[in-house]
């Protein structure tokens, strides 16, 4: 206990409370909110399970299949206060079928038929849930980070807000590459101002953001000029016509974040080197933007690697077990998650020498041997220059 | 990755894997990048920690809210003439598949952390616990803003054709956030960006206790890596 003491001062102690417990106030209603519904809700009282049988799979797996009794109360709506019984089967993966367990809330389809009430479940309630995600992350932020990480939720709702009004225009008809050059501006400035403040940093990392940003669509644009992918082999499928567009808009913001992150990055560390180096020569400068180059790719890389690859992995599985080769895969389901992760480490990639050179350039404005007099400027900046030195 | 695939297929529990797999690709790629140093050492010990403590949160979340398995969306398209008979449970697959999502992102955390801090030691050895902290503190704020936002752009970009679609279709918002869809890739994105969060102060206790604690544990730590 002593030890988290030594971490976390007071005061932040008692914000994160507050918070805390605007959440349990939140979660609570996001609890009982029933009747905000239109659709019909229902609480799963109690629940009676029954094995019938078990099928054989495509390799000889024995898949068992359960029966469930369930019990349940309406919430909401006409018959509210009722009871409802309804079967249930469900199998022990559980790929397209669901379990219920008691207290769970669930969207019901009531049909009367002689005065006897049945149904048909649509879906489960889930949005208190979502709170309860929601609360633990802003928790956390307050109480990990303080002001900086308000700063952090501030840009990142600001983005959410950006995000779904360009989803409605698109609705509305606009054109989507348009509308995700505006949203990758947008999104670019907004969120580095918000996070670094007004500074020459700042200004150098925005500047070489979109340019690698332009690089990499300028790259994706020679690529599938040359070679189509077969866009309609992709997942949630809607609008044929401008498929391609929107998968492009997908992988440029995708890329997007990685590439602010080289882009501050670099233009920080540059900006410290040239302040704290004694002798400064162009050699050891571009030595040492390689060497923070190097640094910070293998890491960035991984990140996105991960992130991608594994919202796939439940279809790759299935798909491997009904016995599709790692050739027909590749070529045809996970195509899209690998150009995804690779134009994203060329943008990375690209991102690298981009800002390395946009930071000398705006270096060379201030003048190549700035004063080192702010002691306070170099503490804080310290941190920055911590970073690139890891792995030294 | 291929071969944690097909040892999954091959019908070995998910969560075994999760861990198994998860080590490994720690190992390989901070041992790799860093080192058999102390650095290594503390940040695989922080990431292994989270790796558990978010694990649990992801089997209650999961267990309640029916997040496992193929949704609406999914259905509807190639898989509906597969068979669904694989004798794998989808519950704990999911938490495989979150593991996973934020494992890059939480790795790179805890090195740029550890490091940051050893090198503030080595600097100055005369600093105190707290003075450690404290700088483990700030870095973790200068660090913490980016990650976060990559972390949410590769999850925009991702979602984008999903989004799309709802506003094509005139999703409502209730149907929207109740989804199971919605409810995945929501989940992904928020439970790395909490993993993110927890590894700071986890990588910096661990980290400067390592470098100053006078309990046995610590100090033999501290010798194997001298050795090495």
């Amino acid at each position: 206990m002593a030890l988290i003491k030594k971490y976390w001062s007071n005061k932040k102690v008692i914000i994160a409370g507050i918070v805390i417990i605007l959440f349990l106030a939140v979660l609570i209603l996001a609890d009982n909110n029933y009747c905000f519904y239109h659709k019909t809700i229902a609480s799963v009282k109690s629940v009676q399970e029954k094995y019938i049988e078990s099928q054989e799979g495509p390799n000889g797996e024995q898949e068992k299949y359960y029966i469930q009794r369930v019990k349940a109360v309406v919430r909401n709506g006409i018959y509210k206060g009722k009871e409802i019984n309804f079967k249930n089967t469900y199998s022990y993966s559980g790929i397209k079928n669901e379990k219920y367990q008691s207290g769970e809330d669930i969207f019901i389809e009531i049909s009367e038929n002689d005065g006897k009430l049945s149904g048909t479940v649509s879906g489960i309630k889930r949005d208190k849930y979502v709170v309860f995600l929601v609360g633990l992350f802003v928790t956390a932020l307050v109480l990990i980070t303080g002001k900086q990480g308000l700063l952090t939720l501030l840009s990142l709702l600001v983005n959410i807000l950006i995000f779904i009004l360009a989803v409605g225009f698109y609705s509305k008809g606009k054109d989507f590459e348009i509308l995700c050059f505006v949203m990758v501006i947008l999104f670019n400035c907004l969120t580095l101002l918000i996070l670094g403040g007004i500074s020459r940093k700042t200004i150098g990392a925005m500047v070489s953001t979109l340019l690698a940003v332009a690089a990499t669509y300028f790259i994706y644009t020679i690529v599938t000029f040359i070679e189509h992918p077969s866009y309609e082999l992709m997942d949630y499928i809607v609008a044929p016509n401008d498929l391609g567009k929107i998968f492009m808009a997908g992988i440029i913001i995708g890329c997007l974040g990685a590439i602010m992150d080289v882009a501050i990055t670099m233009n920080s560390a540059v900006h410290e080197f040239a302040h704290t180096a004694e002798h400064l020569t162009w050699k050891s400068l571009i030595k040492s933007i390689q060497e923070i180059g190097y640094d910070i790719m293998g890491t960035m890389i991984n990140v996105l690697l991960f992130t991608y690859i594994s919202g796939s992995l439940p279809g790759i599985i299935l798909k491997i077990k009904n016995g599709y080769s790692l050739n027909t895969l590749v070529q045809f389901n996970i195509v899209f998650e690998i150009i995804r992760f690779l134009v994203g480490s060329i943008g990375i990639i690209l991102a690298i020498p981009i800002s390395g050179f946009i930071a000398v350039v705006f270096l060379k404005k201030e003048g190549i041997n700035g004063n080192v007099s702010n002691l306070k400027h170099y503490i804080f900046n310290f941190n920055c220059f911590s970073r690139w030195r890891k792995r030294r | 990755m291929v071969i944690c695939i097909y040892v999954i297929t091959l019908g070995m529990p998910p969560i075994v894997i999760t861990f198994l797999g998860s080590i490994t690709f720690c190992l390989i790629t901070v041992l790799y990048q860093n080192g058999t140093n102390l650095k290594s050492y503390s940040s695989l010990i922080a990431v292994f920690l989270v790796i558990c403590i978010l694990s649990i949160v992801v089997a209650i979340l999961g267990h309640y809210s029916q997040m496992a398995g193929f949704n609406e969306l999914e259905l509807c398209e190639d898989i509906s003439q597969l068979s669904t008979d694989i004798k794998i449970n989808m519950q704990s697959l999911m938490i495989t598949v979150i593991m996973l999502g934020l494992l890059g992102a939480v790795m790179d955390t805890s090195i740029a952390i550890a490091t940051s801090i050893f090198e503030v030691y080595q600097n100055n050895k005369e600093l105190e616990l707290h003075d450690l902290m404290k700088s483990g503190k700030s870095v973790g704020r200068d660090i913490l803003g980016t990650t976060v936002n990559t972390l949410f752009f590769a999850g925009i970009g991702e979602t984008l054709m999903m989004s799309v679609l709802f506003s094509k279709f005139g999703y409502s918002f209730e149907k929207i956030i109740n989804s199971k869809v919605f409810f995945q890739e929501f989940s992904i994105i928020v439970i790395a960006n909490i993993g993110c969060l927890i590894i700071i102060p986890i990588t910096t206790i661990i980290i400067s206790n390592l470098l100053k604690s006078k309990s046995a544990v610590a100090v033999k730590i501290r010798k194997l890596c001298d050795e090495v």
